[in-house]
Order: structure tokens, then sequence, then C-alpha cells
């Protein structure tokens, strides 16, 4: 039986699970400071009305 | 104090952590893709095909690495669960959790790969049996540990109780290393031990092995410490210093705009 395709597929496996993972904390970062950013424009803007 | 015990103390606040993980992170992540890269090379170009089952053997240089790494991530998950359990130390319970889906994602690997070898090497992608059940309970413990620290609104403890499950679920790391000597199993014994006289593979393919195992460790080191950073930053979001640091990187964001 020929190897080639199930040796291509599990390293795409791999890097692909990998590269997911990866990515998962660079946007969770991206998303939480964005949330502060938001927190902080919306206590600032109630001290101005205040 | 002690220097040691000193840096573990500061280690303990999170601004602290926050500033040392993204120090370390880059070295972590350049190791493991340096080591990873060669590790590879030697799997694919150097090693030859095993004379048994041909040139599906270079599938293992992957699957033998993320199967290791799958129990050991599980075994730093529970240590860290039971360090936050029994002293409360906010820090090991970021740390346990953040380990959950990247040890999550070792254990999917393992399973897929282990398929795809065993269609050629078995002629099946999958049986029952006790060594690929076993990693499949291991699969559905992280899931359960992700969910049970999701579930909860509150996210300490959250982590408690999915530190309790991290540590009941211990139980099945020896069931999963043992399986090939206390079943008769399909999958094969091992083939690599402590000792190199003992191993029973060639140094050929012992080396790529080794190389993709310690760039998993570098990887699964970098990843755990980036999860555990925005951890840090969703926890601490009422404090000034992640206030500071939110309005820090508008300044520089808004400043490279500008330019």
């Amino acid at each position: 039986m020929n190897a080639t395709p199930y040796i291509i597929a599990s390293y795409v496996v791999f890097f692909g699970v990998l590269a997911i993972d990866l990515a998962a904390p660079l946007i969770g970062k991206h998303r939480a400071l964005q949330r502060i950013r938001q927190q902080l424009r919306r206590a600032r803007a109630k001290a101005q009305r205040a | 104090m002690n220097p040691v015990l000193l840096w573990f103390h500061k280690l303990g606040s999170p601004p602290y952590f926050y500033r040392f993980a993204g120090r370390l992170m880059p070295w972590l992540f350049g190791l493991a893709a340096l080591t990873g890269a060669y590790g590879i090379y030697r799997g694919l170009v150097v090693a030859p095909a095993d004379y048994l089952q041909g040139e599906s053997v270079r599938i293992l240089y992957i699957h033998v690495p993320c199967a290791w790494m799958s129990l050991f991530v599980y075994g730093s998950m529970a240590t860290n669960g039971f360090i936050a359990l029994v002293w409360r130390i906010k820090l090991s319970e970021i740390l346990a959790m953040s380990a959950a889906p990247i040890g999550a994602a070792f254990t999917f690997i393992t399973l897929v790969t282990g398929s795809l070898w065993g269609r050629p090497a078995w002629g099946t992608y999958w049986v029952w049996d006790a060594r690929l059940t076993s990693e499949l309970v291991l699969l559905f413990l992280y899931f359960g540990v992700i969910g049970l620290y999701q579930a909860s609104e509150d996210q300490r403890a959250g982590a408690r109780a999915a530190s309790l499950l991290a540590l009941i679920g211990i139980v099945n790391l020896p069931i999963i290393h043992f399986s090939v000597k206390w079943w008769n199993t399909l999958h094969q014994g091992e083939s690599v031990k402590l000792f190199a006289a003992q191993s029973t593979i060639d140094a050929s393919m012992l080396v790529p092995l080794l190389l993709v195992t310690i760039a998993t460790k570098f990887y699964f080191g970098g990843a755990v410490l980036a999860r555990a950073r925005v951890a840090v930053l969703a926890q601490e979001s009422g404090k000034d210093w992640v206030r500071a640091l939110a309005l820090g990187e508008t300044a520089a964001a808004a400043g490279e705009a500008r330019t």
C-alpha cells in the first residue's frame, strides 16, 4: 500500500492543529485588550456625563 | 531570603509573570521551530524506511512525540491543579487551565496520526484496542476539564472544579502507559526505553524521534505561557497595570498609524 497520502495527511493534521492552537492565544490577547479598552471608554463617558 | 525563593514569590505576582512570560516565549518558540524543523527533516529525509512498516514509519516521528506529550501535559495540568487546590495559588489555576487545550490538541493529533498510520500498517483506521481506547478517554478527560472550566461564571471556582476532575483523571495515565503490557493489544509495545542501550530502535530513527520530542516540549512551554498571559489579562482586567497596558498598546498603535 502506498503510504505517501497517509504521511502527508498526518503532517497536515500536525501542523494544522498546532497552528490553530498557536493562533488562539493571539486572538484571545487582542480580544481581552479590546474589552478592557471598551470598559475604560464606557467609564470615561459615564464620568463625563456625571 | 533565598534568591530562588524570592524569584518564585515574585513569579506569583501577575504583572511580573506577564512580563517574564512575554520575554521567555519567543525563545521557547524559536527553539521549538529549530529543533522541530531539524527533527522532521531527519525523520522525512535522512532516516531509512522501516523493513516491516516501510515508509509509513515516518508518521511515527510526530505520532510518538505527541502521544508522550498528551501524557506529559496531563501530568503537568494535574500537578498545577493539585497546587491550586491545596495552596490556592492563582497562577497554578491559570497554568493548569491553560495546559488543557494544548493537551487536548496533542491527544487529538496522536489519535488522528495513529489512525492514519494504522490504515497502511494494520489495514484499519481504528480498533477498540486498550491503548487506543484509553487514549480516547484521555481526550474526553481534557474536554471535560475545558468544559467544566468554561461552564462556571466564576473563573476561579471553575478552575478549582476542573482541577479536581484533572486529579481524578490522573488514574488514566498508568492505564495508557501500561495498557500494552497488561492486555494483549494490537498496538506495539514500547521500543524506546529510558536507557538507550535497552531501546530496540536504531539510532537513525531514535535521533529524529527525540528531536521532535524536545521540540514539542519547547512548544508546550511557549504555548502554555501565551495562554496563561491571556488568562492573566482577563482575570486582572480591573487592575491599574492592565489598564495602563491596554492604553499603552493603543497609544503605540496610534503612533504607528501616524508614522
